[in-house]
Protein backbone atom coordinates (compact mmCIF):
# COMPACT_ATOMS: atom_id res chain seq x y z
CA UNK A 1 0.00 0.00 0.00
CA UNK A 2 0.84 3.80 -0.89
CA UNK A 3 2.91 4.97 2.50
CA UNK A 4 0.69 8.10 2.95
CA UNK A 5 -2.39 6.25 2.14
CA UNK A 6 -0.95 3.98 5.05
CA UNK A 7 0.05 5.79 7.46
CA UNK A 8 -3.83 7.89 7.20
CA UNK A 9 -5.58 4.56 8.08
CA UNK A 10 -2.82 2.85 10.89
CA UNK A 11 -4.06 5.25 13.09
CA UNK A 12 -7.42 4.17 13.13
CA UNK A 13 -7.20 1.46 13.07
CA UNK A 14 -4.75 1.10 15.85
CA UNK A 15 -7.37 2.75 17.75
CA UNK A 16 -10.39 0.23 16.61
CA UNK A 17 -8.52 -2.69 17.91
CA UNK A 18 -9.01 -1.43 21.15
CA UNK A 19 -12.49 -0.38 21.16
CA UNK A 20 -13.84 -3.79 22.64
CA UNK A 21 -11.70 -4.08 25.14
CA UNK A 22 -8.11 -2.92 26.65
CA UNK A 23 -5.14 -4.54 24.84
CA UNK A 24 -1.48 -4.85 24.76
CA UNK A 25 1.54 -3.69 22.13
CA UNK A 26 1.94 -7.54 21.07
CA UNK A 27 -1.62 -8.71 20.93
CA UNK A 28 -2.27 -5.22 18.50
CA UNK A 29 0.10 -6.58 16.04
CA UNK A 30 -1.79 -9.61 15.92
CA UNK A 31 -4.92 -7.88 15.62
CA UNK A 32 -4.57 -5.55 12.75
CA UNK A 33 -1.64 -7.85 10.70
CA UNK A 34 -4.59 -9.77 8.64
CA UNK A 35 -5.92 -6.49 7.11
CA UNK A 36 -2.52 -4.29 7.13
CA UNK A 37 0.92 -5.00 7.22
CA UNK A 38 2.79 -3.12 10.54
CA UNK A 39 5.97 -3.89 12.47
CA UNK A 40 6.26 -2.88 16.17
CA UNK A 41 9.14 -0.24 14.74
CA UNK A 42 5.73 1.56 12.68
CA UNK A 43 3.41 0.66 15.78
CA UNK A 44 5.37 2.46 18.75
CA UNK A 45 5.37 5.79 16.98
CA UNK A 46 1.67 5.61 16.33
CA UNK A 47 1.08 4.50 19.83
CA UNK A 48 3.83 7.40 21.53
CA UNK A 49 1.65 9.96 18.97
CA UNK A 50 -2.34 8.94 20.15
CA UNK A 51 -1.24 9.02 23.60
CA UNK A 52 0.46 11.97 23.80
CA UNK A 53 -2.32 13.40 21.77
CA UNK A 54 -5.07 11.62 24.38
CA UNK A 55 -6.63 9.79 22.28
CA UNK A 56 -5.65 6.37 24.36
CA UNK A 57 -4.47 5.31 27.85
CA UNK A 58 -1.81 3.54 29.05
CA UNK A 59 -1.65 1.79 32.21
CA UNK A 60 1.64 -0.01 33.54
CA UNK A 61 0.38 -4.00 35.14
CA UNK A 62 2.08 -6.94 36.76
CA UNK A 63 1.87 -9.99 34.18
CA UNK A 64 3.65 -13.07 34.95
CA UNK A 65 6.90 -11.20 36.88
CA UNK A 66 7.31 -8.23 34.66
CA UNK A 67 5.58 -5.01 33.37
CA UNK A 68 3.01 -5.09 30.51
CA UNK A 69 1.37 -1.65 29.28
CA UNK A 70 -1.73 -1.79 28.69
CA UNK A 71 -3.72 0.56 25.95
CA UNK A 72 -7.57 1.72 25.77
CA UNK A 73 -9.45 4.24 24.15
CA UNK A 74 -10.33 7.72 25.44
CA UNK A 75 -13.70 9.33 24.18
CA UNK A 76 -11.32 11.39 22.26
CA UNK A 77 -10.10 8.29 20.51
CA UNK A 78 -13.46 7.09 20.08
CA UNK A 79 -14.45 10.95 18.29
CA UNK A 80 -11.42 10.52 16.23
CA UNK A 81 -12.23 7.07 14.74
CA UNK A 82 -16.45 8.26 13.71
CA UNK A 83 -14.34 11.77 12.44
CA UNK A 84 -12.76 8.79 10.12
CA UNK A 85 -15.98 7.11 8.98
CA UNK A 86 -17.23 10.14 8.30
CA UNK A 87 -14.70 11.22 5.88
CA UNK A 88 -15.13 7.71 4.48
CA UNK A 89 -18.64 8.89 2.34
CA UNK A 90 -16.44 11.61 0.64
CA UNK A 91 -13.06 9.10 -0.14
CA UNK A 92 -15.41 6.92 -1.68
CA UNK A 93 -16.44 9.33 -3.92
CA UNK A 94 -13.33 10.73 -4.67
CA UNK A 95 -12.59 6.94 -5.34
CA UNK A 96 -15.53 6.40 -7.80
CA UNK A 97 -14.14 9.82 -9.54
CA UNK A 98 -11.10 8.33 -10.16
CA UNK A 99 -12.22 4.93 -11.50
CA UNK A 100 -14.80 6.95 -13.58
CA UNK A 101 -11.79 8.87 -15.30
CA UNK A 102 -9.96 6.35 -15.78
CA UNK A 103 -12.73 4.40 -17.68
CA UNK A 104 -12.79 7.22 -19.72
CA UNK A 105 -9.50 7.72 -21.06
CA UNK A 106 -9.32 5.15 -23.80
CA UNK A 107 -7.02 2.03 -23.17
CA UNK A 108 -7.15 1.91 -19.10
CA UNK A 109 -9.26 -0.06 -17.40
CA UNK B 1 21.19 -11.79 18.83
CA UNK B 2 19.92 -11.91 22.22
CA UNK B 3 17.57 -9.90 23.29
CA UNK B 4 20.26 -7.95 25.91
CA UNK B 5 22.36 -7.09 23.04
CA UNK B 6 19.90 -5.99 20.67
CA UNK B 7 18.09 -3.91 23.69
CA UNK B 8 21.94 -2.57 24.23
CA UNK B 9 22.49 -1.39 20.57
CA UNK B 10 18.59 -0.05 20.90
CA UNK B 11 20.06 2.10 23.92
CA UNK B 12 23.00 3.48 22.30
CA UNK B 13 21.32 4.10 19.10
CA UNK B 14 18.49 6.03 20.43
CA UNK B 15 20.76 8.43 22.57
CA UNK B 16 19.60 11.36 20.58
CA UNK B 17 16.13 11.04 22.16
CA UNK B 18 16.26 12.51 25.91
CA UNK B 19 16.32 10.21 28.85
CA UNK B 20 12.49 9.59 29.09
CA UNK B 21 11.74 9.13 25.67
CA UNK B 22 14.15 6.74 25.03
CA UNK B 23 13.84 4.30 28.07
CA UNK B 24 10.04 4.35 26.78
CA UNK B 25 11.17 3.07 23.47
CA UNK B 26 13.59 0.35 25.01
CA UNK B 27 10.76 -0.89 27.59
CA UNK B 28 8.41 -1.02 24.64
CA UNK B 29 10.44 -3.13 22.64
CA UNK B 30 10.98 -5.21 25.58
CA UNK B 31 8.10 -6.35 26.19
CA UNK B 32 7.66 -7.13 22.62
CA UNK B 33 10.34 -9.33 22.63
CA UNK B 34 8.91 -10.91 25.95
CA UNK B 35 5.37 -11.04 24.56
CA UNK B 36 7.23 -12.96 21.29
CA UNK B 37 8.70 -15.25 23.93
CA UNK B 38 5.84 -15.97 25.93
CA UNK B 39 3.86 -17.13 22.33
CA UNK B 40 6.28 -19.90 22.02
CA UNK B 41 8.98 -18.27 20.15
CA UNK B 42 13.10 -18.51 20.97
CA UNK B 43 14.97 -15.29 21.77
CA UNK B 44 16.62 -15.54 18.57
CA UNK B 45 13.73 -15.97 16.45
CA UNK B 46 11.56 -13.08 18.54
CA UNK B 47 14.71 -10.49 18.28
CA UNK B 48 15.07 -11.38 14.21
CA UNK B 49 11.25 -10.49 13.84
CA UNK B 50 11.90 -7.00 14.73
CA UNK B 51 14.35 -6.45 12.08
CA UNK B 52 17.73 -5.38 12.96
CA UNK B 53 18.32 -2.62 15.63
CA UNK B 54 20.03 -0.08 13.20
CA UNK B 55 16.50 0.05 11.14
CA UNK B 56 14.56 0.05 14.10
CA UNK B 57 16.72 2.87 15.77
CA UNK B 58 16.15 5.14 12.36
CA UNK B 59 12.56 4.66 12.17
CA UNK B 60 12.63 5.32 15.79
CA UNK B 61 14.58 8.23 15.36
CA UNK B 62 13.10 9.62 12.40
CA UNK B 63 9.44 9.21 13.17
CA UNK B 64 10.27 11.44 16.87
CA UNK B 65 11.64 13.62 13.93
CA UNK B 66 15.37 13.50 15.40
CA UNK B 67 18.75 13.70 13.09
CA UNK B 68 19.86 10.46 13.32
CA UNK B 69 22.59 12.22 12.36
CA UNK B 70 24.69 13.36 15.42
CA UNK B 71 25.98 16.23 14.40
CA UNK B 72 24.60 18.19 16.44
CA UNK B 73 25.31 21.55 18.35
CA UNK B 74 28.65 20.99 20.57
CA UNK B 75 27.22 23.03 23.42
CA UNK B 76 23.89 22.61 23.13
CA UNK B 77 21.38 18.99 23.39
CA UNK B 78 17.99 18.57 20.81
CA UNK B 79 16.29 20.10 22.92
CA UNK B 80 18.39 23.38 23.25
CA UNK B 81 19.88 23.14 26.53
CA UNK B 82 23.22 23.51 26.97
CA UNK B 83 24.70 19.79 27.98
CA UNK B 84 25.42 19.21 31.29
CA UNK B 85 28.74 18.53 31.14
CA UNK B 86 29.06 21.92 30.11
CA UNK B 87 27.26 23.39 32.82
CA UNK B 88 29.93 21.26 35.33
CA UNK B 89 32.67 22.61 33.47
CA UNK B 90 31.63 25.77 33.93
CA UNK B 91 30.78 25.46 37.67
CA UNK B 92 33.64 23.96 38.47
CA UNK B 93 35.92 25.64 37.12
CA UNK B 94 34.85 29.09 37.99
CA UNK B 95 37.92 29.91 40.26
CA UNK B 96 39.87 29.63 36.77
CA UNK B 97 37.59 31.23 34.84
CA UNK B 98 37.35 34.55 37.22
CA UNK B 99 40.92 34.45 37.46
CA UNK B 100 41.81 34.52 33.56
CA UNK B 101 38.55 37.12 33.08
CA UNK B 102 40.60 39.24 36.30
CA UNK B 103 44.21 38.64 34.33
CA UNK B 104 42.77 39.72 30.66
CA UNK B 105 41.35 42.71 32.16
CA UNK B 106 44.64 43.68 33.76
CA UNK B 107 46.36 42.95 30.66
CA UNK B 108 43.67 45.41 28.34
CA UNK B 109 43.59 48.10 31.42
CA UNK B 110 47.16 47.81 31.11
CA UNK B 111 48.01 48.33 27.38
CA UNK B 112 44.97 50.91 27.45
CA UNK B 113 46.83 53.13 30.46
CA UNK B 114 50.36 52.21 28.32
CA UNK B 115 49.45 53.76 24.93
CA UNK B 116 48.18 56.65 27.05
CA UNK B 117 51.08 57.00 28.71
CA UNK B 118 52.96 57.16 25.09
CA UNK B 119 50.85 59.58 23.94
CA UNK B 120 51.02 61.83 27.01
CA UNK B 121 55.05 61.69 26.72
CA UNK B 122 55.00 62.74 22.54
CA UNK B 123 52.19 65.35 23.83
CA UNK B 124 54.61 66.67 26.23
CA UNK B 125 57.78 66.54 24.35
CA UNK B 126 56.07 68.64 21.64
CA UNK B 127 54.70 70.89 24.71
CA UNK B 128 58.33 71.16 25.52
CA UNK B 129 60.26 71.84 22.89
CA UNK B 130 57.39 74.62 21.97
CA UNK B 131 58.00 76.46 25.03
CA UNK B 132 61.82 75.52 25.94
CA UNK B 133 61.99 77.04 22.20
CA UNK B 134 60.26 80.00 22.93
CA UNK B 135 61.45 80.31 26.47
CA UNK B 136 65.77 79.99 24.94
CA UNK B 137 64.22 82.67 22.55
CA UNK B 138 63.31 84.84 25.30
CA UNK B 139 66.36 84.34 27.25
CA UNK B 140 68.50 84.70 24.21
CA UNK B 141 67.40 88.53 23.63
CA UNK B 142 67.31 89.33 27.19
CA UNK B 143 71.22 87.83 26.92
CA UNK B 144 71.75 90.04 24.31
CA UNK B 145 72.30 93.22 26.26
CA UNK B 146 75.19 90.77 28.00
CA UNK B 147 76.75 88.84 25.87
CA UNK B 148 75.83 89.03 22.29
CA UNK B 149 77.33 85.92 21.30
CA UNK B 150 75.64 83.69 23.65
CA UNK B 151 72.12 85.49 23.11
CA UNK B 152 72.51 85.03 19.59
CA UNK B 153 73.45 81.54 20.20
CA UNK B 154 69.87 81.20 22.45
CA UNK B 155 67.85 82.96 20.28
CA UNK B 156 68.89 80.61 17.34
CA UNK B 157 68.90 77.84 19.17
CA UNK B 158 65.73 78.66 20.53
CA UNK B 159 64.28 79.43 17.36
CA UNK B 160 65.09 76.35 15.83
CA UNK B 161 63.97 73.96 19.10
CA UNK B 162 60.67 76.05 18.93
CA UNK B 163 60.09 74.96 14.93
CA UNK B 164 60.78 71.76 15.62
CA UNK B 165 58.11 71.78 18.66
CA UNK B 166 55.92 73.28 16.43
CA UNK B 167 56.71 70.75 13.58
CA UNK B 168 56.28 67.88 15.84
CA UNK B 169 52.79 69.56 17.23
CA UNK B 170 51.19 69.69 14.42
CA UNK B 171 52.14 65.73 13.10
CA UNK B 172 51.34 64.57 16.58
CA UNK B 173 48.15 66.35 15.89
CA UNK B 174 47.20 65.03 12.83
CA UNK B 175 47.58 61.63 14.11
CA UNK B 176 45.79 62.09 16.73
CA UNK B 177 42.80 63.63 14.63
CA UNK B 178 43.40 60.85 12.09
CA UNK B 179 43.07 58.38 14.92
CA UNK B 180 40.17 59.49 16.60
CA UNK B 181 38.21 59.81 13.38
CA UNK B 182 39.05 55.97 12.82
CA UNK B 183 37.76 55.49 16.05
CA UNK B 184 34.66 57.24 15.60
CA UNK B 185 34.27 55.56 12.23
CA UNK B 186 34.42 52.04 14.32
CA UNK B 187 31.27 53.27 16.53
CA UNK B 188 29.73 54.59 13.52
CA UNK B 189 29.64 51.25 11.98
CA UNK B 190 28.61 49.01 14.64
CA UNK B 191 25.92 51.77 15.05
CA UNK B 192 24.48 51.39 11.32
CA UNK B 193 25.17 47.38 11.82
CA UNK B 194 22.27 47.65 14.45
Amino acid sequence: MDVQLKKGVLEICVLSAMLSEETYGYELIKKISPYIDVSESTLYPILRRLETGGFVRVRSAEHNGRLRKYYSITADGRQKIKDFLADWSDIVKIYDFIEGECNDEKGIS
Amino acid sequence: MTKKEFLKKLKRGLAPMGGYERQQALDYYDEMIDDRIESGKTEEEAVDELGSPESVVEKTLREAGIDADKSGSFFKDDKGNVKTGWVVVLIVGAPLWFGLACGLFGLALGLFCGALGLIAGIVGACVGMVAGGAASVGFGIYTLFFDFGSGLMCIGGGLTVFALGVLCSVGVWLLLKRGFGYIRSLTRKKESKR
